[in-house]
């Protein structure tokens, strides 16, 4: 897949998984892998985005005789989800077209 | 290979980091590993999911700012103090090597400097080129008002050049100042992903 494409489209993955629970880091490459493929550094990096961009925030729970760091999605975060669906609506349009063309080649 | 081997030689990789950055990025992966860990897989099973050291800490690396390794490097530099003679050395050698990289500095610096002083001329003569456009149409007006169609016709095709030159440095400068922010991006924020 495009990288700058892949990039876009996890970072709403990323905030769809802690859209209804906060939720914790391999949790969320779990929630997210049968849908798209993301390594731990990506995570990492879109986490550290997100956050910068105020869409997430980030505390500690103490699991187990450690802490864990969980992540619970902002207003911003949810608005973001929304541009996403509202931008995609039309991207769905386009491959109808794309694809209906195809069939007739 | 266990967690605390993985951690340690990435610990190792990320030297060129600042420490709290690292240190960050080490505590994401050892919470990381134990969570792997209590999802069911063995040790050795979530350190070889995470990957291999090199790999992770070189992309750690390439997504870090320029300025953040260069910062760490000078750190380094002024720390080091192996041996008097290396010490003596660069004392000695300060009046040589220090005005060279002063000027080393300044020499980019001021043709950076001068690349938006390109920029800003370009703009100005955006705008000079677009009023005495304006100034033409008014002047054809005028003519063909006073009955002279020959000047108007002559005044109408200078504004349409004009407006032509001004439209097409406009696209210029645009083209400019987009590169020179991508320069300043690229010292300040990483090379992206």
């Amino acid at each position: 897949m495009d990288i700058q494409l892949k990039r876009g489209l996890l970072d709403v993955c990323v905030l769809t998984a802690i859209k209804n629970e906060d939720s914790y880091g391999y949790k969320i490459i779990k929630d997210v892998s049968p849908y798209i493929k993301m390594s731990e550094s990506t995570l990492y990096t879109i986490l550290k985005r997100l956050e910068e961009a105020n869409m997430l925030t980030v505390y500690s729970v103490e699991h187990g005789g450690r802490l864990r760091k969980y992540y619970r999605i902002t207003n911003a975060g949810r608005g973001r989800i929304e541009d996403f669906k509202d931008e995609w609506k039309q991207v769905m349009q386009i491959y109808k077209f794309v694809a209906e063309e195809s069939i007739n080649d | 290979m266990t967690k605390n081997e993985f951690l340690s030689e990435l610990e190792k990789k990320l030297s060129v980091l600042p420490k709290n950055d690292a240190k960050d990025h080490i505590l994401f992966y050892s919470e990381m590993i134990d969570d792997i860990m209590e999802d069911g897989k063995t040790e050795e099973e979530a350190v070889l999911e995470i990957g291999d050291a090199d790999n992770v800490s070189a992309q750690i690396i390439k997504e870090t700012p320029l300025y953040k390794i260069a910062k760490e490097k000078v750190k380094k530099v002024a720390k080091n103090n192996d041996g008097a003679v290396k010490t003596t050395l660069i004392i000695l050698g300060f009046p040589i090597w220090f005005p060279l990289i002063i000027s080393a500095f300044a020499v980019v610096f001021s043709l950076y400097v001068s690349l938006w002083a390109v920029i800003i001329s370009l703009f100005a003569s955006v705008l000079a080129f677009a009023v005495s456009s304006i100034g033409c149409v008014v002047m054809s007006v005028y003519t063909f008002i006073i009955g002279n169609s020959w000047a108007g016709i002559v005044f109408i095709s200078f504004a349409l050049i004009l407006i032509g030159f001004s439209i097409f440095i406009f696209y210029l400068a645009k083209l400019l100042t987009k590169f020179a922010i991508y320069l300043v991006k690229k010292v300040f924020m990483g090379k992206g992903e």
